[in-house]
């Protein structure tokens, strides 16, 4: 359904060049939701955005369900825009306060199709149906919606144009528990009912992501470091990155999990990143002379891949 | 033994043009010396009211404290004047905030802001060069590292864990008997999350301190408190040691809580929603206030206030259907 192939996207600043996307490569199959994890800064709302061509290419290429969309540009992006939609993390700040429900998700059926009149009403009231709110929302602002209700509003905007292809952008971390899990079941409701439909979940929530997706992508600095089912990756990490992230989540239980690994100071900065593989510097069992040297190269572990000089050599 | 802090029988309204919007109704919880505990809820349920209150930290008007005390070491808290309630702050109680960059002068280098602090909490009985030492003492204990240098430097150059780490330096430097930390690793990462973590753990233990924990994360709690309170529009509806309200939880509300949280290790076999919204605090039900979105409802629920029953020794909770294993403590 999309693949992207040594994706780059840097940014010149005036400090130098920040490598926010360096040559990640993913392919998402139909009816997938793969989730892309990392902490802030680690380019995964980048990722994000380039896919759908918010942000411009340095290099590589994104093929859309077999079409190269790297260098679409003005009105050749819009049929990607009927394939594609992207979902935001905060629900207030990505629907216009000034319109009302109605036209917000109506929008996009007034710039793809030719829906109009009574029947664009008709529509959107469907639609809206669908996320689960009534029809009296047509006529609201979002500012008299909570935002379990917004980020709904969201979802039906995104759904209009029937895209195969989701891209979803912290879509829960704004809101609390109980309206996370309703969002995260009309999400997995959504796949059930539609087999094409592929989604790429940004989240930094580990929960999350084991819960909802079918196979997870870690990033740190810019760059992919572990790859694989979600089940395998998550009672089996191989990177050392995985391994601390997975054990620094605090556990909803009584009993902690008492040999935690325990990473010490913050994500470089990617203007300068690390020499050699960018973790090592926080890595407890980087090798010197060889992790802070040479970059790792992808090693393939059957169904999963990571990117490490141990579990080359193990490999080996 | 006397609670460090014990809040008793305490209730709150805002007064806005929308009428009284009720926000604390009749809480009671006691603190112990050396006792860590977590407040759960979700937005809007009270947690961070609740603990603002409690030190004269929500302006008067427009909140209006109709009712309670709430007893420091004993001593009543709420009749104290503003100029009592500012010097037991930052010295006895010590507070963190969920954005620390929020708690911080931008404009200020942060060894400036620390030792006006600790001039300010020993009133003025430390010389400038003393309040240095003392200053960098701390941000030693609190492991920042190149503490000389980041004493120079402004809030703006320190990462969110590193400001964090400041800001708990700041709180901890008076010594004092009770830490309130306001979802303090909320704006952060799992692994700095998990490092200001640890960090609390150790400080709250080495020097005996009692922690209040605000959170909205069951996992945060889990891991660094020993008692968990569970709020829900205002109330605490579940007040139980960790491992009840993980292993046994018995207010159907914290039963949805924990089951709407997907496991972080686990696969889950379906999240369970919570069905409805929150009161109207406006015109709260006479009743339960959860009862609405309960399951296990009966018309009971509806008809009058439910007392907080205890069901096991320091195991507290507010629903009928516990009514009849209702033990003396």
């Amino acid at each position: 359904m999309l693949t992207l192939n040594n994706l780059c996207v840097h940014f010149p600043t005036k400090n130098g060049l920040v490598r926010a996307v360096d040559d990640i490569s993913l392919t998402l199959h139909p009816g997938e939701i793969l989730g892309l994890v990392g902490e802030s800064g680690s380019g995964k709302s980048t990722v994000g955005k380039a896919t759908l061509r918010l942000l411009d290419v340095t290099s590589g290429n994104i093929v859309l369900d077999g079409e190269d969309v790297t260098h679409a540009t003005g009105s050749g992006l819009k049929p990607l825009r009927t394939k594609a939609q992207m979902i935001f993390q905060d629900p207030h700040s990505s629907l216009n306060p000034r319109m009302t429900v109605g036209r917000i998700v109506a929008e996009p059926l007034v710039i793809h199709t030719k829906i109009r009149g009574h029947r664009l009403t008709e529509t959107t009231a469907k639609i809206l149906d669908r996320v689960g709110l009534p029809s009296q929302f047509l006529h609201r602002y979002p500012h008299e919606l909570s935002g379990g209700q917004k980020q709904r509003v969201a979802i039906a905007r995104a759904l209009t144009v029937d895209p195969d292809m989701l891209i979803l952008d912290e879509p829960t971390s704004a809101l609390d528990v109980s309206v996370q899990a309703q969002i995260l079941e009309f999400l997995k409701e959504l796949h059930a009912e539609r087999p094409r439909m592929t989604s790429l979940f940004i989240s930094h929530n580990l929960a999350v992501v084991r819960y909802l997706c079918h196979r997870i992508a870690v990033m740190y600095l810019g760059k992919i470091v572990e790859e694989g089912p979600v089940a395998a990756v998550f009672s089996n990490p191989c990177h050392p990155y995985t391994k601390a992230l997975l054990s620094a989540v605090p556990l909803p239980q009584a009993e902690q999990n008492d040999s935690r690994i325990r990473l010490e100071g913050d994500l470089p900065s990617p203007v300068n990143p690390p020499t050699g593989c960018a973790f090592h510097p926080r890595c407890q069992v980087a090798v010197a002379g060889k992790c802070d040297v040479e970059p790792p190269n992808w090693v393939d572990l059957g169904n999963a891949r990571a990117r490490c000089h141990l579990i080359e050599e193990q490999a080996e | 033994m006397t609670p460090l802090l014990s809040i008793q029988d305490l209730a709150l309204e805002f007064n806005t043009f929308d009428g009284s919007y009720k926000a604390i109704d009749h809480v009671n919880l006691d603190l112990m010396p050396g006792e860590t505990i977590g407040l759960v809820g979700e937005t809007g349920c009270g947690k961070s009211v609740l603990t603002r209150a409690a030190f004269g930290l929500v302006p008067t008007p427009p909140a209006n404290i109709t009712s309670g005390s709430v007893k420091f070491e004993g001593r009543e808290i709420l009749n104290l004047s503003p100029a009592e309630q500012r010097a037991m702050r930052g010295r006895d109680v010590a507070m963190i905030f969920q954005d620390p960059m929020t708690f911080i002068n931008p404009v200020f280098k942060v060894g400036t802001q620390l030792v006006d602090a600790v001039r300010a909490q020993r009133r003025g009985q430390v010389s400038k060069t003393e309040a240095r030492d003392i200053a960098l003492a701390m941000l030693d204990k609190v492991h920042l590292p190149n503490p000389v240098r980041q004493f120079e430097s402004y809030p703006h150059q320190l990462s969110g864990g590193m400001r964090q780490r400041v800001l708990i330096a700041m709180a901890l430097m008076a010594e004092p008997k009770l830490l309130i930390a306001d979802e303090p690793t909320t704006a952060l990462d799992v692994t700095i999350q998990a490092q200001i973590l640890d960090l609390i753990a150790e400080l709250v233990e080495d020097m005996g301190i009692s922690l209040i924990m605000i959170s909205h994360d069951l996992g945060v709690v889990a891991q660094n408190c020993g008692r968990v309170a569970v709020m829900y529009s205002g109330q605490i509806v579940e007040d139980a040691p960790v491992k009840q309200i993980f292993d046994a939880p018995c207010h159907p509300y914290t039963k949805g809580l924990l089951g709407a949280v997907p496991h972080p290790l686990h696969a889950s076999e379906g999240l369970k929603e919570i069905p409805g919204t929150l009161p109207n605090l406006y015109r709260p039900p006479t009743g339960c206030r959860f009862a609405d979105r309960c399951t296990h409802a009966t018309a009971a629920c509806s008809v009058k206030r439910v007392e907080q029953i205890t069901v096991a020794d320091d195991h507290r909770v507010t629903c009928t259907l516990f009514a009849d294993q209702h033990v003396d403590a």
